[in-house]
């Protein structure tokens, strides 16, 4: 198991660092770079910016340098001070300007994973023991719904009636009393009181999608011959159920959770813009629109992250869950 | 009723209720099972064999249903479980399934969960059906092991069925089904994916086993081979239905059915002339939803009565106390 556990941390950081590859070249794809879009933007205002002062800030700013150097230097930075550069449009360090943003993100995305499974795990496992009962075909109704209804206009809906129904909104991240406190205990079940509504919001879809792939396993696991086997030998009940086909249906639900934290990530933007989070999603585009590299970058590699991560944690689960992928045994 | 019986079967139907119609997998069987004794229950794929030994324990598929007959233990002869009674949540039935019955499987590959270990798998087992601890049950489980031949037990209780060989994984398999100390084990194929050598070794240690645990073994079996160095009675069936009942020495030697005496044909033997060829049963296996009227086999019988056997279900016709044949051709010729 550690030998596995080493494997896999290994292929992971290798992969990270060809992701770090591909970001920088991407970040380097559009033409011209931050001081052009800087000049663009200054002359539409009026003003003149002259060659020299373009020059001046480009060498500033270390852009007159190959790529291969500029690339080289900045994860030397991150490797060896932690430090991801500077947002030229910020100006200031990019970790200052992400900051919490990252967090919001990052506990919107758990709390979403947590939501989904909460819900879709019962349902599915509901069922495919009760295949074509009401419940079933309820559940069934409710998940395409549920995938089928845009996110943000789940969002824009709740945002709607809990206005009009509670009169308190749900949207931003805390109430105004805590907006500018210090943390504290009350203002982080402030802040879970509005988080849950984006967090729901973005379960929904999510939800029907493990419904449907967990009863489809165990619909196909329960008629197989060691359950029948487990039943013979006297086991019985939930005990039968929960303790065979579940458990060998729990494999796709735990392979899929990488992707399934990338899906929650590169749709919470425009949940978070309606409800307005203030998460990575609206600084993202304005970095990617004026060319911040190093803060697009950042952000484009803490994505990336979240979803190796993600792979990293689904081929652990799945390692404790199944003893022929721990084993490495070819079937 | 004597008092060797031990499980009585009577006229018992499963039938499937599936989209296409009703397939009546096992209509209207009986036998007894005797006290340390062996029934073979032999029949082409499709006989409804296996399907009759799941009813013994109500491991039916969900779309099976038991719709007449009774299964009768007599474990305690004055107080009879009626199996086929039982509620499916009942704790009698689950008392009676692993305890009372046990059974062995074709595919020991997919009868072991492949997510637990073997030893897991024979401690649940064990800790379900006796007082014992979760250590007495291991030590048990490796003594189980150890008995049924397999070398290393106590590292062999910690590893996969998928890491065993197909062999040895057959032995666990009976390890498990032996080590609650049922009193009927059901043998469901137990050879059929084992190679001829292997399947030998597991024919003898059943053998030894019930002579060591004072067990009945019901043993299913296409193989007329396997069942003839097993069995004490032997059921023929097709389709669903039971053709000629006999012991071992009746069946092989004095086969009266046409379906049996054609499929003694059908084996090969050491000896006969070597260009000669194996004898098939002509015609095909009728479909499942095929209803056929009066003798199942009347389409592929040689000496069918016509405007009888294609009409009327055959009475029983006695050879002797155990000997026992449905057919008309064999009541005709009496007369």
């Amino acid at each position: 198991m550690v030998n596995f556990i080493l494997k896999k941390l290994l292929s992971t950081l290798i992969t990270i660092f060809f992701v770090s590859i591909v970001v920088f070249i991407i970040i380097e794809l559009p033409p011209g770079d931050f001081t052009d879009s800087f000049a663009a933007g200054r002359s539409d205002q009026g003003e003149v910016v002259s060659k020299a002062e373009i020059e001046n800030m480009r060498a500033l700013y270390g852009l007159d340098r190959p790529v291969h150097e500029r690339y080289f230097k900045w994860i030397w930075g991150i490797v060896s001070r932690g430090d991801f550069g500077i947002s030229f449009r910020y100006k200031s360090p990019v970790l200052f300007v992400i900051g919490e943003r990252i967090s919001f993100t990052t506990y919107l995305a758990l709390l979403t994973m947590l939501f989904t499974y909460l819900i879709a795990i019962p349902i599915g496992i509901y069922s495919a023991m009760r295949q074509y009962t009401l419940g079933d075909y309820f559940f069934t109704f409710a998940g395409y719904l549920g995938l089928s209804i845009p996110s943000f206009l789940l969002a824009l809906l709740l945002l709607y009636f809990s206005t009009k129904y509670t009169h308190t909104t749900v949207g931003g991240l805390f109430s105004p009393e805590f907006k500018n406190a210090a943390w504290s205990m009350a203002k982080v079940v402030d802040m879970l009181k509005h988080i849950w509504v984006a967090a729901v919001v973005l379960a929904v879809a999510g939800t029907a999608k493990v419904i449907r792939t967990l009863r489809a396993t165990l619909l196909d696991e329960k008629s197989k011959l060691y359950v029948t086997a487990a039943k013979a030998r006297g086991v019985s009940g939930n005990a039968l159920i929960m303790k065979y086909p579940v458990r060998a249906a729990m494999n796709p639900i735990a392979s899929t959770l990488g992707w399934e934290l990338s899906y929650v990530i590169s749709g919470s933007p425009i949940v978070a813009v309606v409800l307005s989070i203030p998460d990575m999603g609206p600084l993202y585009l304005t970095a990617l629109l004026s060319q911040d590299m190093y803060l697009a970058g950042t952000l484009l590699i803490f994505m990336s992250l979240m979803t190796i991560i993600g792979t990293f944690v689904s081929d652990i689960l799945l390692a404790i869950l199944d003893p022929r992928i721990r084993l490495g045994i070819k079937i | 009723m004597d008092e060797k019986t031990l499980l009585e079967v009577k006229d018992l139907s499963v039938y499937f209720n599936l989209r296409e119609g009703v397939l009546k997998a096992v209509d209207g069987v009986s036998f007894n099972v005797d006290r340390n004794s062996t029934v073979g229950i032999v029949g082409e794929s499709g006989s409804g064999k296996s399907v009759t030994a799941q009813a013994f324990m109500r491991i039916l598929p969900e779309t099976a249903e038991i719709k007449t007959g009774e299964i009768n233990y007599y474990k305690d002869p004055d107080n009879p479980i009626k199996i086929h009674a039982l509620p499916d949540r009942s704790p009698i039935l689950s008392n009676i399934r692993g305890k009372e019955i046990s059974m062995i499987f074709q595919e020991p590959m997919s009868a072991f969960s492949p997510l637990h270990t073997i030893g897991h798998q024979m401690i649940e087992c064990l800790m379900l059906h006796t007082p014992m601890t979760k250590q007495e049950a291991r030590e048990r489980s490796i003594e189980m092991l150890a008995k049924v031949g397999i070398s290393n037990p106590d590292k062999r209780i910690d590893q996969y069925s998928f890491e065993l060989s197909g062999g040895m994984r057959q032995r666990a398999m009976i390890a498990i089904a032996l080590s609650t100390n049922p009193s009927i084990v059901i043998a469901d194929e137990p050879t059929t994916s084992l190679d001829v050598t292997i399947q030998a070794q597991i024919l003898k240690l059943m053998k030894d086993m019930q002579e060591e645990f004072n067990m009945s073994i019901i043993f299913i079996t296409h193989n007329l081979g396997v069942i003839a160095q097993m069995a004490d009675m032997i059921q023929v069936m097709y389709l669903g239905k039971i053709m000629e009942a006999g012991t071992a020495e009746e069946i092989f030697y004095e086969p009266r059915h046409p379906y049996t005496i054609n499929l003694l044909k059908a084996i090969p033997k050491i000896g006969s002339h070597v260009n000669s060829r194996l004898e098939a049963i002509p015609g095909q296996i009728p479909g499942p939803f095929d209803v056929q009227k009066g003798c199942k086999f009347c389409t592929r019988c040689p000496s069918m009565i016509k405007g009888l056997c294609d009409l009327r279900t055959p009475d029983i016709k006695k050879y002797s106390d155990t000997h026992s044949v449905y057919c008309w051709r064999c009541l005709e010729q009496e007369k």
